[in-house]
């Protein structure tokens, strides 16, 4: 990497964390400086997701995308930020746990994890272009696209001649943000962004857990996700599913914070990551519409009724889609091929392939169970919501509603899909169901720690 | 009892963490030393390399075909592969690797013909001229 480039990051990230910081500072989230060093990660995370899809919609508008353009999308984060913390009263702090696990245990975990973490550097400075089929036959070429021809370009060449013209833009949008600000088209320079964004997720979460979780639970449990060897072989991959992964699991935390604490401000925040997600790759829309549903089944039982903050998780991804597809129709351009959703309300259809979902409903368990790439994330996951459960009934019903959902829900792709099953399920589902895992990991701290603490007044 | 329970699950939650962190952190470390190891080259055609795509083609095309022309990709059996996708990868590749030179399907609509094995005779196109970038790896500029 060049000074240039480095210098170039630092513009574009000190933007996306000052749009962060300022929109949560807006949710009443960050009203200190203490605040905004613990939420620093997430700050810079929610400023990517906020200038994403800022700079998604430009887009579809045939902005150039230009440097001024993406500083003024973070500008507007910031104006918008600052005016409304004038207006939205803080968060109401959280309660800190007693802490009942040794201390000696978050040290060992804040070692591993900052061993982790200084090792994916390293590798991530002298990184390779990336070499997966799909990063290099779409996403890098739609994102080199942007900068090469100042937009997205219908033409012989451009944004839509890749493979999957139809998939959402903001994975490459920022990709193309990156390679605007670093002055370069060499993808071995985008590694270190995608690092940066991978630890500004593992802190961000810790961060937002720390006033709710006990270091000796909330370490650990950051440290195994950091570990986990499919999150860590997909940063850097410039696959959608990259920053699928890190937005989706965000949300979900955000979502079970919602249930616990019943604060507007984690829905909000739920619902911009979700919309960025829906942005990011087409089943991002299906994930977020899944955990916003169970947030408005959840919502809807509780006393009393809290359905709003709900919707708001629903509408939010698919207001972004929307304006995506409606680019696309407006353009004539081809939709999703790999699966059609009205093919679900063909019953001749489905009834002649129920082959496939019975196929993929007894695949699709090795891809999430596997060990060598999600470790014990999900079956933990799952007994850690049945334990918690006991306690904090909505928590639990995130994961054990939320995830067996997800899982038939893919399944149900797998179904209606055209293309050959056994080829799409090698290629895509140890991919396509990281999401669930990544959900499962990202929200095992706060369930054990829902576990461990008595059970509270009025609890969920 | 549920506490216990989320305490089990804690130590078996570290316990495992802690077994599989040693090998993990060494395998991240072993990738950056072999990456370290790596020259700038190496690192900029990893994706080719992965499926076998003999990039004197492309780097001689980076060369020779200006940014703003287009240019349609022609594979064939003129050249040996020992990877089953290089030949059904290299448009996407030379799509990528090109920009912003850009590709168009139809060999009849680009100013140039990058060839990956192909027979440029048989694409019944008219050539000013063709550069020979090694076996079964050809340029040719369509007359316009």
């Amino acid at each position: 990497m060049t000074t240039r480039e480095l210098l170039g990051l630092l513009v574009l990230d000190g933007a996306l964390l000052a749009a962060g910081t300022a929109l949560l500072a807006g949710l009443g989230l960050v009203r200190s400086a203490r605040d905004g060093v613990r939420l620093a990660g997430l700050a810079l995370l929610t400023g990517w997701a906020a200038v994403g899809t800022i700079g998604a919609v430009l887009l579809v508008l045939g902005a150039s995308f230009a440097g001024w353009q993406l500083l003024a999308a973070a500008g507007l984060c910031v104006a918008g930020g600052l005016f409304a913390s004038g207006r939205v009263a803080a968060v109401a702090e959280l309660r800190r746990p007693a802490t009942t696990v040794t201390h000696w245990l978050a040290a060992g975990a804040i070692g591993v994890l900052a061993l982790t973490v200084v090792a994916s550097l390293r590798r991530a400075l002298d990184a390779t272009a990336p070499t997966a089929y799909d990063a290099w036959a779409f996403w890098l070429p739609k994102a080199r696209s942007i900068v090469a021809f100042d937009g997205i370009d219908t033409g012989a060449g451009g944004f839509t001649s890749f493979a999957h013209p139809a998939y959402p833009p903001l994975a490459p949008a920022m990709d193309a943000a990156a390679f605007r600000f670093m002055d370069t088209l060499d993808a071995t320079s985008l590694a270190p962004q995608h690092w940066l964004l991978a630890t500004a997720f593992l802190l961000g979460l810790a961060g937002l857990l720390a006033p709710l979780v006990q270091p000796g639970v909330l370490w650990p449990g950051v440290a195994l996700l950091a570990l986990l060897p499919a999150f860590r072989s997909m940063i850097g991959t410039s696959l959608g599913d990259e920053p699928l992964y890190l937005l989706v699991a965000l949300a979900a935390v955000l979502a079970g914070l919602w249930v616990r604490e019943r604060e507007t401000a984690y829905a909000a925040l739920a619902a911009l990551l979700l919309c960025a997600a829906a942005l990011a790759k087409a089943e991002g829309l299906f994930l977020a519409g899944l955990l916003g549903l169970v947030l408005v089944g959840v919502g809807l039982v509780r006393r009393p009724r809290a359905w709003r903050a709900p919707l708001v998780v629903v509408a939010a991804p698919l207001a972004g889609s929307l304006v995506w597809r409606a680019w696309l129709a407006a353009h004539e351009i081809p939709g999703f091929e790999d699966y059609r959703p009205s093919d679900l309300l063909r019953p001749g259809y489905l009834a002649d392939r129920l082959d496939r979902l019975g196929t993929a409903v007894a695949e699709l368990p090795a891809h999430l169970l596997e060990p060598d790439r999600w470790f014990l994330a999900v079956p933990l996951a799952l007994a850690a919501a049945a334990v918690a459960a006991a306690r904090e009934p909505a928590l639990g019903a995130l994961v054990l509603v939320g995830v067996p959902l997800g899982f038939l829900g893919i399944a149900t792709i797998y179904w209606i899909s055209p293309l050959p099953l056994h080829w799409y399920i090698d290629t895509s589902a140890d991919r396509v169901v990281g999401s669930l895992a990544m959900i499962c990991a990202a929200l095992l701290p706060l369930l054990l720690a829902a576990a461990l603490e008595p059970r509270r007044a009025g609890g969920t | 009892m549920v506490a216990v329970l989320a305490r089990v699950l804690l130590v078996v939650a570290v316990a495992y963490g802690a077994w599989r962190a040693p090998e993990t952190i060494r395998a991240i470390h072993d990738e950056g030393t072999t990456r370290a190891a790596l020259t700038e080259t190496d690192r900029a055609e990893s994706a080719a390399r992965s499926v076998d795509i003999d990039m004197a083609l492309l780097r001689e095309a980076e060369r020779v075909i200006p940014e703003d022309a287009t240019f349609a990709t022609a594979t064939g059996e003129l050249v040996d592969v020992s990877h089953p996708v290089t030949l059904t990868a290299f448009s996407d590749y030379a799509a990528y690797w090109l920009l912003p030179r850009r590709r168009v399907r139809d060999p009849r609509e680009a100013e140039w013909i990058v060839s990956y094995g192909a027979d440029v005779d048989a694409l019944g196109l008219r050539y000013e001229r063709v550069i020979e970038v090694g076996e079964g790896l050809r340029l040719a500029k369509v007359r316009g």
